[in-house]
C-alpha cells in the first residue's frame, strides 16, 4: 500500500469532513521478539504492527482519534468521529501544527538487510546467549530469559501546512539475565544491548560474560550502616539522575512550574565536567530521527554545558505557549498516541576517566550497579532510591551491598558530579557513562 | 437443523454521523451472535458481517491450522477495544481522543514452548498466516486431538448500570470540571491542577483446542487528579484517582469534587514537610493504596511462572510460615465491579477467591493454564494479557490483606519514633532476592508516640520476606487503592488493598543520617 498517498487522501477527507486543519500519523512495520530459556524456546512473538493517529482542529479545537483498521468505510467513520470530537472541545488558542520546512537529512537508522536474516540466524543468537551463561559459571542455575528482538518499518507524518515526511527505521535488541544461586543466596544479573545494523550485534559472549559477571559481583548484598559517602553510579543506572533532568526540562512542565528547573537558564546547576545532550542526528543513534513525531526537523543541542542549563525542550504546542520555537522534540511512542515533549539521544556526555580510574580515587563509598524504584522526582528536585551494588574500600571492590537506598536532592546531585568516565554507549534513547557523585545518603542500619 | 442467527448490522454511515453529533461514543454491535450457532453450521466459515466477530468454525479452522505441526494446546483470543481519554489542563479541555483497537492473538504450546503470532488484519488470509506463524514453535510432530468448541456462559462479577460508552462527552466533561474547580478552590497555593479521564470497553472472543468458547465485556473507567502546590519556592504534587467497571451510576455515591479535594490537600499538606530521616524504624502505613506494599512484597513472587522456574523467593514455601500470624493475604477475580475484577481471565478461567497466606502461612500461588500444566495444577484464574499484542502470564487481579484487630490509633502510641506514610507512591519488585521498593509520597514523623511534622523525599526499601515477618499490627479498616501492574513489558489493570498496619522495622531512606 502507498501509504504517502494514504496520508494526502486522509488529509483530504479531514478537510471535507469540516476539519480546519488536520495531521495524520501512519505506522507500519514489523516486529518480533525471541526468548530462550534453558534450551527452551518460552517466546516465538511476531506481529505486523500498522495504523494510523489523526489530530483534527475545528478552529482552535483539537481531538485525536485512532485506529488499525484501513478500510474505507472504517477510515470514513474515524475522520468523522475526531471532527465531531473536535467541536465538542473547547479552543486553545496556541493550537499550531509546524509548518514545511525543506528536507530533513538522510540518516543512517535503517537496516534494508534485517528483512532477509533468516529467522534460524536469530533464534540460534539467542541459543547461544543462554548456553553461554550456564558454560561461564556453575553458579548459573537458571536464566529469566535470552532474548533477541528486531522491529523494522516505515513511519509517515504529514499535515494540511503541506508538510510531509516519510523514513524507515529499524532496530535489532539483545540481553541476558542469568539467575545465579549459590550458598542459599540468589542474585539476578542483566546486560544486553541495541543497535541498528545486525551486524553490529556484539558477539553473544561478550554479553554473556558481562551478565555474569554482574551477577556474581552483587550475590550476597547486605545492608551497610547509614551514612554520607560519595557513590558511583555504573552506566547503567547512571540513567535514573540524566532522566530526571529530562523530565525536568520538559517545556510543558517547566512552563506549569512542576520542576525543578523552573527559571534556572543560564545558571549553573550542574559541575563543568557536566555536558548534556539532545542530538536527532546522531549517525546509527538509538533516538536518532530526521524529524520529530510532528514533523520538525531534529538537531544536535546542548542542554547543559558545562554545568550551565542552556535551554529547555519544546514542541510545536508548547513552543507556541511560551513565544518560542519548538526544539525538534515531539515525541510519540506509537501511532495511537498524541505526541508529546521527549527525548531525541539524549546523554551525558564522556569524559575521560575509566571506570577503574574513578574507583581508584574512593577511599569508602558505594558503587551502584543497580537502582530500585524510580528515584526521581522532577517538581521536588528530590532523589531517593533502592540500591545495591559493591562497597569501595581505599580505591578496591570489597563486599556486595544491598538492601539500602541512596537520597540526595537533584542539584546536590549534579553540582556534586566530579568524575565522568569514557564508557558511554549510544544504545538507548537515554544515556550515560560511569560517574561519580561526591556525596550522597546511603541508608541502611 | 436450526438456522443461525445472523449477527446485527454495524451502525450505517448515517446513524453514525447523527450519533456523533450529539456526542455520543458507539459501540459496535454486541457480540449477540455465538449463542444462536452451535447447531448450524454452514459448510465453509461464512465472514462475518462485524469483521472482529469471529464464528466458531473460523475458530475452529484457525486452531486447526495452528496445531497442524503438532503442539500440546492452541488459542485463539480476538479483542475489540474502543477506548476515550479526556484531559483537562491549565483550566482548559487540551483535548478528546478517541480510539479503536482490534486484533487476534494465536498462541502455540508445545511442551515448554509458546509461540505467538498476532494481527490487526483480520481478512481470512492474514488470519490463517497468523495461525501459520504461531504453529512454527511445534516441531514436526504429531497433531493432537482439538474438542469441538462448545460455549460457556460466563459469571457476571462486573455489571455497570449506566455503561460509561452511552455517556455523552458533555457529562464526561462536567465531571472533569468539578475535580478541577475544588482541587483549584481548596487553597491558594494550588497553581496547577491537571485533570484525566479514560474508558475502555473491552470485547473479547476466546477459543481453545479443549473446546473452550466463550465471549465477554470488559468495561474500564478512570479518573485522576494531579495538583500542584507552590509556596516560597517549594513545590508539592498530591494526586487521587478514582476506577471501577461499574458505569456512571458510582457518581451518584461518590462526589468528583472531593477527588480534587484530596489532592489538592496532599500537595498543601507537604509544602511544610521536612527532609526524612534515613535508617531503620517502625513505620505505621495507611489503609486502601498502602496496600501496595502486598503487591510489591509478596504478589509477584507468587505468581506462577515465577514458582515454576523457581526463580521466586517462595517457590519452596508452600505450608511454610512466610509472614507474621496476623498476615492473611487474599487475591481476588470476584469482587463486584473492581478495577481488577474479571468475569473470566484472560483464557476464559472461571476467576476466584484465592488463598495466598492464611495466618502468615504460605497456602497457595496464582496460575494459568500453561504453567499450571508444567506443575501439575489446575489455573487458578489468574491468567491475564494487556492485549491481544501479548501472550496471557499469570497475573494478580485484585490482591489484599484481610482486616485485624488491633486500634490504628494504638499504632501510633506504640511508636516511640518512627513513619506515619498518608499515602505512597508506586513501587517496584526484584522477584529473585525478594526487596522491594515504594516511593513515600505524604509522610509525617512519629516522636513519642504522637504524629509531628511532614517528611518528603523518602523511599521505603526491604525484602518481602523480612517485612511480612515484621507486621506487628493490623487494624480493622480494610479498604482498597486502584493501580496498573507492570510485568513483561505488559500492564493491567489491578486494585491493591489492606487495613492500617504497623511494620516494626524497615528502612528508610531519606536525607538526614
Amino acid at each position: 500500500m502507498d501509504y504517502q498517498k494514504l496520508a494526502l487522501e486522509l488529509l483530504e477527507k479531514a478537510k471535507i469532513a469540516g476539519a480546519t486543519q488536520a495531521e495524520v500519523f501512519l505506522q507500519n512495520g514489523e516486529q518480533l521478539e525471541i526468548e530462550i530459556n534453558k534450551e527452551k524456546m518460552q517466546k516465538l512473538n511476531r506481529a505486523t504492527i500498522k495504523g494510523v493517529g489523526l489530530r483534527i482542529y475545528v478552529d482552535k479545537k483539537m481531538s485525536f482519534v485512532y485506529s488499525s483498521d484501513f478500510t474505507d468505510k472504517e477510515l470514513d467513520k474515524l475522520v468523522e468521529k475526531g471532527v465531531s470530537l473536535a467541536k465538542e472541545g473547547m479552543e486553545d488558542k496556541f493550537n499550531l501544527l509546524p509548518s514545511p520546512a525543506g528536507k530533513p537529512p538522510e540518516l543512517d537508522i535503517f537496516d534494508s538487510e534485517l528483512a532477509n536474516v533468516p529467522l534460524e540466524k536469530k533464534i540460534d543468537y539467542a541459543r547461544e546467549l543462554d548456553e553461554l551463561v550456564f558454560q561461564l559459571d556453575s553458579r548459573v542455575a537458571n536464566t529469566r530469559a535470552s532474548s533477541y528482538s528486531d522491529a523494522y518499518g516505515e513511519l509517515i507524518v504529514g499535515n494540511s501546512n503541506g508538510l510531509m515526511h516519510s523514513w524507515q527505521e529499524s532496530y535489532c535488541g539483545v540481553g541476558t539475565s542469568p539467575v545465579i544461586e549459590d550458598k542459599g543466596l540468589k542474585q539476578v544479573g542483566y546486560y544486553g544491548t541495541r543497535v541498528r545494523y545486525f551486524k553490529d550485534l556484539p558477539v553473544a559472549k561478550e554479553i554473556a560474560e558481562e551478565a555474569v559477571r554482574r551477577a556474581s559481583l552483587l550475590i550476597g548484598g547486605e545492608k551497610v550502616k547509614t551514612q554520607r559517602v560519595p557513590v558511583v553510579f555504573d552506566f547503567q543506572v547512571g540513567t535514573s539522575l540524566i532522566g530526571g533532568v529530562l523530565s525536568a526540562v520538559n517545556g510543558e512542565r517547566v512552563f506549569r512550574g512542576e520542576s525543578f528547573l523552573v527559571d534556572k537558564l543560564e545558571e549553573a546547576i550542574a559541575s563543568e565536567m557536566v555536558t548534556i545532550v539532545d542530538d536527532g542526528l546522531l549517525p546509527k543513534g538509538m533516538g536518532s530521527s530526521p524529524v520529530d513525531g510532528e514533523g520538525v526537523a531534529t538537531s544536535t543541542k546542548k542542554v547543559v554545558d558545562k554545568g550551565v542549563l542552556k535551554l529547555y525542550l519544546y514542541d510545536t504546542y508548547t513552543a507556541n505557549k511560551v513565544g518560542t520555537n519548538s526544539t525538534g522534540n515531539a515525541s510519540r511512542g506509537s501511532y495511537s498516541g498524541r505526541p508529546s515533549i521527549g527525548p531525541n539521544n539524549f546523554y551525558l556526555e564522556k569524559g575521560d576517566k575509566s571506570p577503574e580510574e574513578i574507583v581508584k580515587e574512593v577511599s569508602s563509598g558505594f558503587y551502584v550497579f543497580n537502582t530500585m524504584g524510580g528515584g526521581v522526582n522532577p517538581v521536588t528536585g528530590m532523589y531517593s532510591a533502592g540500591a545495591a551494588g559493591v562497597w569501595i574500600r581505599n580505591g578496591e571492590l570489597a563486599e556486595p551491598v544491598a538492601k539500602v537506598t541512596i537520597a540526595a536532592s537533584l542539584l546536590d546531585m549534579l553540582q556534586g558530579i566530579d568524575a565522568v568516565g569514557n564508557d558511554l554507549k549510544y544504545d538507548s534513547l537515554v544515556v550515560s557513562p560511569t560517574y561519580r557523585v561526591k556525596l550522597m545518603t546511603v541508608s541502611g542500619r | 437443523m436450526k438456522i443461525p442467527e445472523k449477527p446485527k448490522k454495524g451502525m450505517t454511515r448515517r446513524e453514525f454521523v447523527k450519533k456523533g453529533v450529539q456526542g455520543g461514543i458507539i459501540v459496535t454491535a454486541t457480540p449477540v451472535i455465538i449463542s444462536g450457532l452451535l447447531s448450524g453450521c454452514a459448510p465453509t466459515p461464512m465472514a462475518p458481517e462485524v469483521p472482529w466477530q469471529l464464528t466458531p468454525d473460523i475458530l475452529q479452522k484457525l486452531i486447526d491450522i495452528a496445531l497442524s505441526k503438532g503442539g500440546d494446546f492452541a488459542e485463539i483470543y480476538v479483542e475489540h477495544r474502543i477506548s476515550t481519554q479526556i484531559s483537562l489542563e491549565e483550566d482548559l479541555v487540551k483535548s478528546l481522543d478517541y480510539g479503536i483497537s482490534q486484533g487476534v492473538g494465536i498462541r502455540v504450546v508445545a511442551g515448554e514452548e509458546v509461540g505467538y503470532s498476532y494481527t490487526d488484519d483480520l481478512s481470512m488470509k492474514k488470519l490463517e498466516q497468523t495461525a501459520r506463524t504461531a504453529a512454527y514453535i511445534a516441531a514436526a510432530g504429531v497433531k493432537p486431538s482439538i474438542a469441538t468448541l462448545v460455549e460457556r456462559s460466563v459469571k457476571q462479577n462486573i455489571r455497570a448500570e449506566i455503561g460509561m460508552d452511552k455517556v455523552i462527552e458533555k457529562k464526561k466533561v462536567i465531571l472533569l470540571q468539578q475535580v478541577n474547580e475544588a482541587a483549584r478552590a481548596f487553597d491558594p497555593a494550588i497553581k496547577e491542577v491537571t485533570v484525566t479521564y479514560t474508558d475502555e470497553l473491552k470485547n473479547l472472543i476466546i477459543a481453545n483446542s479443549e473446546g473452550r468458547l466463550m465471549q465477554d465485556e470488559q468495561p474500564l473507567f478512570f479518573l485522576g487528579v494531579s495538583a500542584l502546590a507552590v509556596r516560597n519556592g517549594v513545590r508539592q504534587m498530591g494526586s487521587q484517582s478514582l476506577s471501577e467497571r461499574s458505569g456512571y451510576e458510582v457518581f451518584k455515591q461518590v462526589n468528583p469534587a472531593d477527588l480534587g479535594k484530596e489532592a489538592a490537600r496532599q500537595a498543601v499538606a507537604m509544602l511544610e514537610a521536612r527532609e526524612a530521616p534515613a535508617g531503620e524504624m517502625p513505620v505505621v502505613l495507611p489503609n486502601g493504596w498502602g496496600g501496595v506494599l502486598i503487591h510489591e512484597a509478596i504478589g509477584h513472587g507468587f505468581e506462577g511462572d515465577f514458582i515454576r522456574k523457581k526463580t521466586s523467593f517462595y517457590a519452596d514455601k508452600l505450608e511454610k510460615q512466610v509472614a507474621s500470624s496476623k498476615v492473611s493475604i487474599v487475591d481476588d477475580g470476584t469482587l463486584r465491579n473492581r478495577r481488577g475484577t474479571l468475569n473470566a481471565d484472560d483464557e476464559g478461567s472461571v476467576t476466584r477467591r484465592n488463598i495466598l497466606i492464611e495466618g502468615g502461612i504460605c497456602k497457595g500461588f496464582l496460575y494459568d493454564i500453561f504453567n499450571a500444566r508444567l506443575m501439575k495444577t489446575y489455573s487458578t484464574g489468574n491468567a491475564r494479557r494487556q492485549s491481544f499484542r501479548y501472550i496471557p502470564i499469570p497475573r494478580m487481579t485484585n490482591t489484599f490483606m484481610l482486616a485485624g484487630e488491633d486500634e490504628v490509633e494504638e499504632m501510633i502510641r506504640r511508636t516511640r519514633s518512627g513513619l506515619q506514610v498518608r499515602k505512597l507512591g508506586g513501587g517496584q519488585v526484584d522477584i529473585t532476592s525478594g526487596n522491594f521498593v515504594f516511593r513515600v509520597a505524604e509522610a509525617y514523623m512519629i516522636e513519642r508516640g504522637k504524629v509531628t511534622y511532614p517528611v518528603k523525599g523518602a523511599t521505603l526499601i526491604g525484602s518481602g520476606p523480612e517485612v511480612l515477618t515484621k507486621v506487628d499490627m493490623v487494624g480493622p479498616d480494610l479498604d482498597y487503592g486502584v493501580g496498573t501492574c507492570g510485568k513483561s513489558g505488559q500492564g493491567v489493570p489491578v486494585c491493591v488493598g489492606q487495613p492500617s498496619v504497623r511494620i516494626s522495622a524497615i528502612t528508610v531512606g531519606g536525607t538526614k543520617v
